[in-house]
């Protein structure tokens, strides 16, 4: 009984440190990287650059 | 120089209340959303609120919330128009996929065997759950964002396809076998039925929802996702069957509460189908998926209405049984004070008025005439003991007999009744003895006038019995178990078995009766009996047979 309160304890830790890991990656970070079909549509001007802002 | 995305070349609209938008294009998409996640809440939370401690109750409940997060995350990829929350969620939404397979694991071990599974299953969980702790967040999970044609869409990377996916496959594979293996250790017919029906149920679940996601996956279509969406909708209608049919986790009024509820969230999504030929489809839909459970309940209900009307016509039986038993009782009563006055009465004046003519209270008489005055006399004092013995009964029964419980000595009271009865056992040629042997005062808390009726009535058996011989009267204790005791011997007739088994029973005489020319009611020992126990004693007979004399005892606590 312990041994399985432990393990579901440290799963759900596990779980929500996970998602907060996630979070901060693709929200906070934004460290995902954006496709554009390079055998499409020309799509150059899809990007915009900070000066541009 | 970072690169941004210049997102207002695609003109998507913003979201409203996270699940509305007009980047919503599929007619589809709130209707298999919200009917199967609503679904999925209303029900499995009516069945844990109804049995919260029923560990199925648990696992579905688990299963249901895991799917309507999962679908609401999913609208919410419908109709975000922003990037970073959408990988997000997306990258979220593999845990909860994963949940649904849990759930629907322990949801069958608890189902089958009323409990979650062992440790062990729980580590193989753990298991194939560390490479999504481990890499949700990386590419690992989600690859990028797809902008191709302004397209909102992720790129699913390894952990989705083919792990998760694989998950999911592992995990149905596990519930079939487990329910195989298990129909064989089904104890009865029921629950083996109940187990095929929730197995057919969880496993086309999967199986719609997982195969709507592969394809849609596989084939960058994910209005085919939303197919498999209708798994819950069917695994529910599969659960509503057992608990309906089989009424499993004691529920019926769950069924149509969640029926009624569903149908109500059914019609509110057909308000955001925009095109009026899908609406007839879903209507249609609808209409098959819910008539057969509609009709379900309904004859559900008809059996309890049934029932509920038999057993109001059972009542009201009982309550007419009842009211004539009422008026039995009180003829009864009625009775008993017609008896008690009306006929002891005159009995007590017969016998009152006999004995004053016999001691020539009205004259001389002669000795021709004291026969019969001493036969009238001796008549209606048997009569009195009659009537006495009938009204007893009556009280009894009735529980109307009253005890006045005081503390005396037993042996005293035997030892004077004995006494009294002496010259009667003389008259018949018999010896009266009494012996007591005891170390304590023999001091017993009973009703002092009932006691005498008990001894009263053994000694007089006991004379009535014998021809010749003794009547010994003994008295003696034991002080480890606290009782007393008082034996009633004599070398009379004695009993067979037979006779000593029903001997204590009403309107009973022992089988020499006729021949020894006794008379009597056949009510003495069992009015005796019945008062003993009162007072928290017994009375119990022995005879070695017929012609070896009788033994009756009376037994009653002793006061230390």
């Amino acid at each position: 009984m312990i041994k399985t309160i432990i393990l579901r304890t440290l799963y759900i830790l596990f779980f929500l440190f996970s998602v907060f890991v996630t979070y901060h990656q693709l929200v906070v970070q934004r460290n995902y990287e954006v496709f554009t079909n390079p055998d499409g549509p020309d799509t150059s001007d899809y990007f915009i650059t900070e000066e541009d802002i | 120089m970072k690169e941004i995305i210049d997102m207002s070349i695609c003109e998507w609209s913003e979201a409203k209340f996270l699940f509305f938008s007009e980047n919503i294009w599929g007619d589809f998409i709130y209707y298999s959303h919200l009917l199967p996640a609503i679904s999925a809440l209303i029900v499995t939370i009516f069945v844990y609120l109804n049995s919260p401690k029923n560990k199925s109750a648990q696992a579905l409940l688990f299963t249901g919330v895991s799917f309507a997060i999962w679908c609401f995350m999913d609208l919410f990829l419908w109709s975000s128009e922003k990037i970073d929350w959408i990988m997000f969620t997306w990258s979220s939404l593999i845990y909860f996929q994963f949940f649904i397979y849990i759930g629907c694991l322990y949801f069958m071990y608890a189902f089958v065997e009323g409990k979650f599974p062992n440790f062990w299953t729980d580590v193989v969980i753990f298991l194939l759950t560390i490479p999504l702790f481990l890499f949700t967040h990386t590419k690992l999970n989600l690859t990028g964002f797809d902008f191709t044609n302004c397209w909102r869409e992720a790129i699913e990377g390894p952990l989705w396809q083919p792990y998760i996916y694989n998950v999911g496959i592992f995990i149905g594979v596990w519930i079939f076998l487990y329910s195989i293996f298990h129909l064989k250790k089904a104890q009865t017919p029921k629950h083996r039925i109940e187990i095929i029906i929730v197995t057919i149920g969880i496993e086309l679940f999967l199986i719609a929802f997982s195969l709507g996601n592969i394809i849609g996956s596989i084939e960058t279509d994910w209005e085919i996702g939303q197919v498999g969406l209708f798994g819950m909708p069917v695994f529910l209608a599969f659960i509503g069957y057992t608990v309906v049919k089989y009424e499993s986790f004691r529920l019926k009024v769950v069924a149509a509460e969640a029926l009624f509820s569903a149908t109500f969230m059914l019609l509110l999504s057909l308000l955001f189908v925009r095109s009026i030929d899908n609406a007839r489809v879903i209507a249609l839909g609808t209409i098959a998926l819910f008539s057969v459970l509609g009709f379900l309940i309904v004859r559900s209900i008809k059996r309890e209405i049934e029932q509920k009307e038999q057993i109001e016509k059972l009542a009201h039986k009982l309550e007419r049984a009842n009211t004539k038993l009422q008026q039995m009782d009180k003829l009864k009563s009625e009775f008993v004070s017609i008896a008690s006055h009306q006929l002891r009465s005159p009995i007590t004046a017969i016998s009152g008025y006999a004995s004053l003519l016999r001691e020539g209270s009205y004259g001389e008489i002669t000795n021709k005439m004291r026969e019969p005055i001493e036969r009238i006399e001796q008549s209606a004092r048997m009569m009195a003991v009659s009537i006495e013995d009938y009204l007893n009964v009556s009280r009894i029964e009735a529980g109307n007999m009253k005890y006045n419980l005081t503390d005396f000595s037993l042996a005293d009271q035997a030892e004077h009744i004995s006494d009294d009865l002496r010259p009667e056992a003389l008259k018949r040629g018999l010896v009266l003895l009494f012996r007591k042997r005891i170390e304590s005062k023999g001091i017993v808390n009973a009703d002092t006038g009932k006691v005498q009726q008990i001894i009263h009535n053994l000694i007089n058996n006991a004379i009535k019995y014998t021809q010749k011989g003794a009547i010994t009267v003994y008295v003696h204790e034991n002080l480890d178990t606290k009782k007393i005791y008082v034996d009633f011997l004599d070398t009379g007739v004695g009993m067979n078995t037979e006779t000593l088994h029903s001997i204590f029973q009403k309107f009973e005489r022992g089988d020499k009766a006729n021949t020894v020319n006794v008379t009597g009611t056949g009510l003495g020992l069992y009015v005796a009996q019945k008062m003993a126990e009162a007072m928290h004693g017994t009375i119990t007979a022995h005879s070695e047979g017929e012609g070896q004399g009788s033994r009756f005892t009376l037994e009653l606590p002793l006061v230390m």
